[in-house]
């Protein structure tokens, strides 16, 4: 019963305005938890926790990754910091919708917490956004993905596993 | 430094050249206030200075000169990027890739120069009255960017990548040609997009803003032109204001700068939210309006043999087979190219996650990306989308794509896959959320059968905007004259891509030197 009231609530015509009073509601309630993180410029205590959780996912079984996770959040940090404050806010949003408790679970279709969910729960979630008929889940999953991958395969680290060999060396940053 | 940094020696001598979020020396009146310094403001400098004008150059984005430049993706992307190349249409479908930075899209664009298509400029000259847009008019204006940015059809052999074209064409009997570049002594690096080292790109950062600095031009950076001060029908000068250190908002110090004529060249997008701004005069509701993309549609290919498509100039092999727009109006035309293969921005393309996205990055050698840039604009329907502005007065662009645009999506999709296979790739995937590599062009007709073609399914982007304040010889239906300038402000110019009342049809660079540097040049006959 729950889960179809919850999938209705997904795709029926409510769940636009379910996702623009969450966001809404979710903004308010977050406002004490905005605050960057302590070594990042844009990214909270609760992205990062999520990111934290979901990247290993998202890049997959790239065999430098494990060591790198604090580079791609920095380098997510760094691209977020400077975008626009449209995109800033845009992806606070998201994440307030797929962090804040009220939102997250008829949201993202798991109600546990991020930093102990299973690849499966992670996987479920991607794939609901991915096939959505709501475009703003849509938006939020590509753009999710696209995030972390820029980022990643942005830093050194990703490059040699791929066979890519980087920028000829005479031109690299020596700083 | 491998190569001179030109700009930096040319400071040394003492240009003028500030900082925006410094504090500013006094600034006198000038002339002339050009808002911009891409390929339209460049062009304009240059010829306004010469002509001996006092001008000032206005850009929102930093100075990167060639020994900022490393060939680093990330770096260039927050740097020298709109919206640090997060840039998308409104509903996030589609992703917009925009310089800011000195030079503008010129500094980071691939340096692809064709000109305008005749057929393009017939509809200019035919439904909007512009006299200039045909062939004979615009030949000597062609010819003078071309000569003066060395615009030449590229000499050394295609990358792997761009061959991909010529290959699969020439076994399909459809035709491809080389690519004319702006570029001088050029290594064949492949990373222009990331701002060249050498300072072998010919971009107005390396040629008109030197010579305009030269005969004393004065360069803010790192300044918006927040509004224009209006009155009654003149323009008296522009508010701007410092940037932030990340380049995401103005709000350093504020100053009126005067002068007795004002040219915005912003770029499409910038340009018509400035105005909007600055509640220019607009008694037809048509600024914004018109604004089109080139929206780009793309397929990936893997091949037994190397491709290493981040090597190399990115674009030198093209196909305009199909991009003459067909008179039975169910299609829009579209022209092939390929762009550049370095992994950050593949990886993003290349989509899915996991070890889905992981085996597609581990090929990246061995891949190839193909993208066919509609040419939006010439349909009786196809009206291009609107700029809006957000409440912090930021511009933004809602662009709606109709039935016609998916039609020819999944049409291109197709002749790409096609290309691709015929050129020998072993898997062709078209780039969609649904989508996975297939092997045979069976195969992939039938993925195409299955798709859902929608906004953020379809993986869409662009790298030309244009229109928002077209030109027309009817001020009913039109923002500015043919010579460029407002149709109700008497010294406001508009020297940008967004005068264009169609997509070009073609990379835009050379279309918005040339009408530029004609306008520039009348402009500078009656002001001299």
């Amino acid at each position: 019963m729950a889960i179809t009231r919850r999938r209705f609530l997904q795709f029926g015509v409510g769940g636009a305005i379910l996702l623009t009073t969450a966001g809404t509601g979710a903004r308010w309630f977050q406002r004490s938890r905005r605050q960057a993180l302590n070594g990042y410029q844009q990214l909270r205590a609760q992205d990062v926790a999520f990111l934290s959780a979901v990247l290993p996912l998202i890049i997959g079984n790239h065999p430098q990754f494990a060591g790198h996770l604090n580079t791609t959040l920095t380098q997510i940090d760094r691209l977020l910091h400077h975008s626009s404050p449209t995109k800033q806010a845009e992806l606070r949003d998201l994440f307030d919708l797929i962090t804040f408790k009220a939102t997250q679970g008829p949201v993202t279709g798991y109600w546990g917490d991020w930093t102990t969910a299973k690849t499966a729960d992670i996987q479920q979630f991607l794939l609901r956004w991915r096939d959505s008929r709501v475009a703003l889940l849509r938006f939020g999953y590509q753009g999710l993905c696209q995030l972390c991958h820029m980022a990643w395969y942005g830093s050194e680290p990703a490059w040699a596993a791929i066979g890519y060999p980087g920028p000829p060396p005479l031109f690299r940053s020596h700083t | 430094m491998p190569v001179p940094d030109i700009f930096r020696q040319g400071m040394r001598r003492g240009w003028q050249v500030y900082d925006g979020s410094q504090p500013l020396p006094a600034l006198p009146r000038f002339d002339v206030i050009i808002i911009g310094s891409g390929a339209g403001g460049g062009t304009a400098a240059e010829i306004l200075a010469l002509a001996g004008l006092r001008i000032a150059i206005i850009e929102e984005g930093s100075l990167k000169t060639s020994s900022d430049f490393h060939n680093d993706e990330i770096k260039a992307y927050t740097e020298m990027y709109q919206e640090g190349a997060l840039r998308t249409t409104k509903d996030g479908s589609i992703s917009i890739l925009q310089g800011r930075t000195v030079g503008g899209t010129t500094t980071v664009n691939w340096t692809s120069s064709f000109r305008t298509p005749a057929s393009t400029l017939a509809v200019w000259e035919n439904d909007f009255g512009i006299d200039y847009a045909n062939t004979q008019a615009m030949t000597p204006w062609f010819e003078q960017i071309e000569q003066r940015l060395n615009v030449q059809r590229w000499g050394m052999a295609p990358n792997a990548n761009n061959d991909v074209i010529r290959l699969g064409c020439e076994q399909l009997g459809w035709g491809w040609d080389i690519i004319p570049r702006n570029v001088t002594g050029c290594w064949n690096l492949g990373y222009c997009g990331t701002g060249c080292p050498v300072n072998a790109k010919q971009s107005m950062l390396v040629t008109t803003l030197p010579t305009a600095l030269e005969n004393h031009a004065v360069l803010i950076h790192s300044m918006r032109a927040e509004k224009l001060e209006i009155r009654g029908d003149k323009v008296e000068g522009v508010h701007v204001r410092g940037m932030n250190a990340s380049l995401t908002l103005s709000d350093g110090a504020r100053s009126l700068l005067l002068a007795d004529h004002v040219i915005c060249a912003g770029g499409s997008i910038n340009t018509p939210a400035l105005l909007l701004r600055s509640r220019a005069p607009d008694p037809y509701q048509l600024l914004g309006s018109r604004t089109f993309l080139h929206p780009v549609c793309m397929t990936a290919a893997q091949f037994e043999r190397a491709i290493d498509g981040f090597y190399g100039a990115p674009q030198s092999v093209y196909s305009d087979h199909f991009n003459e727009t067909p008179a039975n109006q169910e299609r829009l035309g579209y022209k092939l190219e390929v762009p550049p293969m370095q992994p950050s921005v593949v990886a993003a393309l290349l989509g899915s996650w996991g070890n889905e996205n992981w085996l597609r990055m581990q090929q990246l050698g061995q891949t190839n990306i193909m993208l066919a840039l509609m040419r939006d604009g010439f349909l009786p329907d196809c009206a291009g989308g609107q700029v809006e502005l957000r409440s912090n007065g930021d511009a933004t662009l809602d662009y709606p794509f109709h039935l016609a645009m998916w039609r020819t999506v999944r049409e291109a999709l197709w002749h790409m896959g096609q290309i691709q296979f015929a050129a020998g790739a072993t898997k062709v995937m078209p780039l969609h959320t649904s989508a996975d590599y297939v092997s045979s062009p069976q195969a992939l007709a039938k993925l195409l059968d299955q798709l859902a073609y929608e906004p953020l399914r379809v993986r869409l982007s662009s790298a030309h905007v244009m229109g928002g304040c077209r030109m027309g010889s009817d001020p009913k239906n039109s923002v500015t004259r043919p010579d460029g300038r407002h149709q109700q402000l008497q010294n406001c110019w508009v020297f940008d891509g967004s005068i264009f009342p169609t997509s070009v049809g073609a990379n835009p660079q050379l279309s918005i030197y040339a009408f530029v540097a004609k306008l520039a040049t009348d402009l500078s006959r009656q002001l001299a």
